[in-house]
């Protein structure tokens, strides 16, 4: 009897979540990889050219590109929900609402936005999830501990032209949270100059392009020797500006390749 | 173009215009078809309409300014158009009639602009106005670039406004907007049709024309307000579109059609064929949608390297 009654749950259960299943796009990798941590890729119908983790999302159909969404495509896969994470255009917006397909803008900017666009995400969707999945990312960035030792990292997102991300980017909020002073700014990246690196000094370096003679430029600092230079691969690359939950990735590397012991 | 050859003419627009709708369909499921089909045919019309008013506009100018060079995008309209609308969408929301009317005025004070320019430089009169018109385009161009910025617009809209796209997003509640300025397209259009025989004579010599009872100036300016209203409408839909009004009329022409009504309504055929092609291959050749005035410049750029070797030795 106990066994029929556990029977007759899991296929009620099965077939509930059948009829309500819902259609997901989503227009942002960090999205994308939010869906699958929560286990609703199952949900999931496009996503963007430049969504490649994890390896599953080859699955999925593509609906756009960094540079302009397939309209076409959109009204095809006949979404519920589209999501967004802060690179929703007035253009995708009319046409969203021309076609009253439901739309979210989930702005993760900052490692404190993570948990809170997991959330939005979650009741969004508004569909069961491993809470323990989501508690252990909520306990990984509280347990940050301050090993920076006030140390100034300057970290470079392109070469030519010259920028830097600073504090308010998401790698540079997750690096503050540990102790490192980052170029403080309100905006996450701005152009940045030789008179910079000479009035920031920076201790370390870390590189986000793949321009490895990139610090040739920092020979003008009495302390180049001292300087260490991180040339992260494109696995970190997106690891460090995909703001979702890979950021316990995140935490780990800065752990194990940045930090003095 | 009579008999045989509108025919043969005919049925190739015909059917890249079967291709163009009919392209992949099947690839869609059959509930969605529908859908499918409607979006294209508003994207076909707006296309073909672009393709007839530009090419036809370019060889209106090209028989005012006597300039073979000459189109709305040389000249600056399109420029100053363009910026007209983004500076209304900055300030109005983009209500679309406060836009065109924005885009209908800066495209007349780029084209005053550009006249007024080229009556103070000491050239040839067709090498005065090619600068004339090049140099309000780039400050156009760089207007549009600071207004986009300082209005937080995405780097991609102005990568397509600045280049063209006909990835426009149509509202179902302006469809009687669309249809007003679809009929009014056509109807300057038929004006400019019945006013062939004056062109005609205006672009064997202006004294002639006068002597004929032609009245030159006021032609000339009404003809070319006609033309500033139809290029900022189509600037409003899908930003800047250049060279498709050169390379038509001048193909044209080379094929022995010299008469202005000829001329004109052959670059509607033309014209919209072309700008079918070129959109076409901006939609589906890459993985994403590149703006079609990459491809139209890429076709059009050894052409017009021809025509100036041929009009200005």
């Amino acid at each position: 009897m106990e066994r029929l009654k556990n029977f007759s749950f899991i296929f009620l259960f099965f077939i509930s979540n059948f009829l309500n299943a819902q259609r997901i796009i989503s227009f942002a990798p960090n999205i994308t990889e939010t869906l699958f941590f929560l286990s609703y890729d199952r949900y999931l119908v496009g996503r963007t050219s430049f969504c490649n983790y994890p390896k599953n999302t080859e699955k999925i159909e593509i609906a756009g590109s960094f540079i302009d969404i397939d309209y076409e495509k959109v009204v095809s896969l006949k979404p519920d929900i589209v999501f967004f994470s802060g690179n929703l255009t007035d253009k995708s917006e009319k046409f969203l609402k021309e076609k009253n397909i439901k739309y979210y803008d989930i702005k993760m900017e900052k490692i404190d936005d993570i948990t809170k666009g997991i959330d939005s995400i979650i009741k969004i969707v508004g569909k069961d999830y491993d809470t323990s999945k989501v508690e252990k990312i909520r306990n990984k960035i509280l347990g940050i501990k301050k090993l920076g030792k006030d140390q100034k990292v300057l970290i470079e997102v392109s070469e030519k032209p010259f920028i830097i991300a600073t504090s308010s980017s998401y790698i540079g909020s997750i690096l503050k949270l540990f102790g490192f002073k980052i170029f403080e700014d309100e905006k996450p990246y701005i152009n940045f100059s030789y008179e910079n690196i000479l009035s920031f000094k920076p201790d370390i370096v870390i590189f986000m392009h793949s321009f490895k003679n990139g610090k040739d430029k920092y020979s003008i600092l009495k302390n180049f020797d001292k300087i260490k230079f991180v040339f992260l691969d494109d696995e970190k690359i997106d690891i460090f500006s995909r703001s979702g939950p890979r950021v316990i990735d995140a935490i780990d590397i800065i752990e194990r390749d940045f930090c003095e012991r | 173009m009579k008999g045989k050859k509108l025919l043969i003419f005919l049925t190739i627009f015909f059917l890249l215009s079967f291709i163009y709708i009919d392209f992949k369909l099947s690839n869609f499921e059959k509930d969605v078809r529908n859908e499918i089909i409607k979006m294209r045919i508003f994207r076909y019309i707006l296309v073909i309409t672009s393709g007839m008013v530009l090419t036809s506009s370019g060889a209106v100018m090209q028989i005012l300014f006597k300039n073979p060079l000459l189109d709305s995008y040389v000249l600056g309209i399109s420029g100053g158009g363009l910026f007209g609308f983004i500076l209304s969408s900055v300030y109005f929301k983009g209500n679309l009639l406060i836009s065109i009317f924005f885009s209908f005025f800066f495209s007349l004070l780029s084209a005053l602009i550009s006249l007024s320019f080229s009556s103070n430089i000491k050239s040839d009169r067709k090498v005065s106005i090619l600068i004339s018109g090049l140099l309000v385009n780039i400050l156009f161009s760089s207007l549009v670039i600071i207004l986009s910025i300082f209005s937080k617009r995405d780097i991609t809209f102005l990568f397509y406004a600045l280049m063209g796209s006909f990835n426009h997003i149509f509202i179902s509640k302006n469809l009687f907007l669309y249809i007003s300025f679809f009929v009014t397209i056509i109807l300057t259009t038929v004006f400019i049709i019945f006013k062939s025989k004056e062109l005609d004579i205006m672009s064997i010599d202006e004294d002639i024309a006068s002597t004929s009872g032609v009245n030159v100036k006021k032609n000339f300016f009404f003809i070319l307000l006609i033309i500033i209203y139809q290029t900022s409408l189509i600037v409003s839909f899908v930003g800047m579109v250049g060279f498709v009004g050169i390379i038509i009329p001048n193909i044209l022409r080379m094929a022995g059609v010299v008469k202005s009504k000829d001329l004109i309504s052959g670059s509607f055929l033309g014209g919209a064929s072309l700008i079918l092609v070129a959109d076409f291959i901006s939609k589906y050749s890459f993985s994403f949608e590149i703006p079609i005035g990459v491809v139209l410049s890429l076709f059009s750029l050894p052409f017009i390297f021809w025509i100036v070797k041929n009009n200005f030795e």
